[in-house]
């Protein structure tokens, strides 16, 4: 390479890091990127925990359909017993047949989410700009001079790096920002049905839980206190009945981590280019606390 | 002319769901629940079977609602499927950028051993 082919390609470098550097200065497009990046760790973070609950309020359903049968069973003679277990198999086989209709479509969901993370992410960035880093050490190899050259202070091999992750940088926020203009009324309705579906089976949990509740103080809890004497653990089993509470409100969390992610992609979606993602992701938090081992 | 909105079967539903919800609350409740202690045999059973009917009733409902919103979620898969695919179109795009610049890399290094002296 001769010096006036060196001189162009060192002009050409400075431009390009010129126009670059204004878009690095606006800020606005790599904290963009970063929310979504955690929004969409978010989402994979939620699909999880909702695929848990919908486990675990099918297991509680079960639960509360059994106790139904049983609270029938001495009314009833041997038909309309064999017709009500019918009619209530139909019912949960219809639900399991939903749910597993559910959980497949939150693979999907996931998979979404996963893919955006990957977009949103910095290595595109980082591995494009070792690999630019690499070639401008292979163009120093070549000329002497070229190696020797630094713009402003900085070596040109390490100023090609930067100037490459850059403009990756900016080629990623341009897909993210065309992808929400294409496919944001998607995902907002998506959402928006995925809060429907959490608010239904919420709602069913939790009355599925008072009525087991409800029937373990009738069976358990009242029975001994009705007696003149009370036994010994009678305290303690009225301590845990009451601590259950506890985690029945809790089903809430799984709601609430629905509401939030919309309306953390709703802000996205709407622009927003700063705040936290702190409330979805304690939203979250708290359906694992409550999906735990404590959750039943 | 009302100015009201005009009740939709799912506002219909949702509130016979609601309905429902509060009848098995009621039954459930101590009130009932004790009152049905001093009934006589035949009001207890006519009770379970009343119970268990609006039980039934309120978890159809509920199925029916879920899979409605299944249905609406199953219309809109085919879409977001593209919208991964393209995401994940739009990330090996960029990977295309350092696996360019690798590729040039390559090049140079044969161009370096022809002009370099061994």
């Amino acid at each position: 390479m001769n010096r006036s082919s060196e001189r162009r390609v060192l002009c050409g470098l400075n431009l390009v890091v010129v126009a670059l550097g204004v878009a690095l200065l606006s800020g606005c497009g790599a904290a963009r990127a970063t929310r979504f990046e955690a929004f969409a760790a978010a989402g994979v973070s939620y699909g999880q925990a909702r695929g848990q609950f919908l486990r675990l309020s099918l297991d509680v359903n079960i639960e509360r359909d059994t106790l139904e049968l049983r609270k029938q069973h001495e009314s009833l003679d041997g038909a309309g017993r064999a017709r009500v277990l019918n009619e209530q198999d139909q019912i949960l086989q219809d639900r399991i047949s939903i749910l597993a209709d559910l959980e497949r479509h939150g693979a999907l969901m996931t998979q979404y989410f996963q893919a955006l993370a990957r977009l949103a992410g910095p290595q595109a960035d980082a591995h494009a700009a070792a690999a630019a880093q690499r070639l401008s050490g292979d163009l120093g190899g070549l000329s002497d001079a070229l190696a020797r050259k630094s713009i402003r202070g900085t070596p040109v091999s390490e100023k090609i790096g930067q100037v490459t992750a850059i403009a990756v940088g900016e080629l990623r926020n341009r897909a993210l920002e065309r992808h929400l203009r294409e496919y944001a009324p998607l995902i907002q309705r998506h959402l928006a049905l995925e809060e429907a579906v959490l608010g239904v089976l919420v709602d069913e949990y939790i009355e599925d839980r008072k009525v087991l509740r409800n029937h373990e103080r009738r069976t358990v809890l009242l029975p001994p206190f009705r007696a003149d004497s009370l036994p010994p653990d009678w305290d303690a089993l009225r301590k845990r009945y009451l601590l259950a509470e506890i985690d029945v409100t809790r089903a809430r969390a799984a709601q609430e981590a629905a509401r939030q992610l919309r309306s953390a992609f709703e802000g996205l979606a709407g622009g927003e280019r700063e705040g936290s993602l702190a409330g979805l992701q304690l939203a979250i938090d708290r359906v694992n606390q409550f999906i735990g081992p404590g959750a039943k | 002319m009302s100015d009201e909105s005009p009740v939709t079967p799912n506002d219909l539903r949702n509130g016979l769901r609601r309905g429902l919800k509060t009848a098995l609350a009621d039954l459930d409740g101590d009130a009932f629940q004790d009152a049905l202690e001093q009934a006589t045999a035949a009001e207890r059973k006519a009770a379970a079977i009343t119970r268990g009917e609006v039980y039934r009733a309120w978890r159809q409902l509920n199925n029916v609602q879920l899979d409605e919103i299944r249905n609406q979620l199953q219309a809109l898969e085919a879409e977001l499927l593209r919208a991964t695919q393209e995401l994940a179109s739009a990330r090996a795009g960029l990977d295309q950028v350092a696996a360019y610049l690798d590729t040039v890399n390559c090049l140079l290094a044969v161009v370096k051993r022809v002009v370099s002296p061994a």
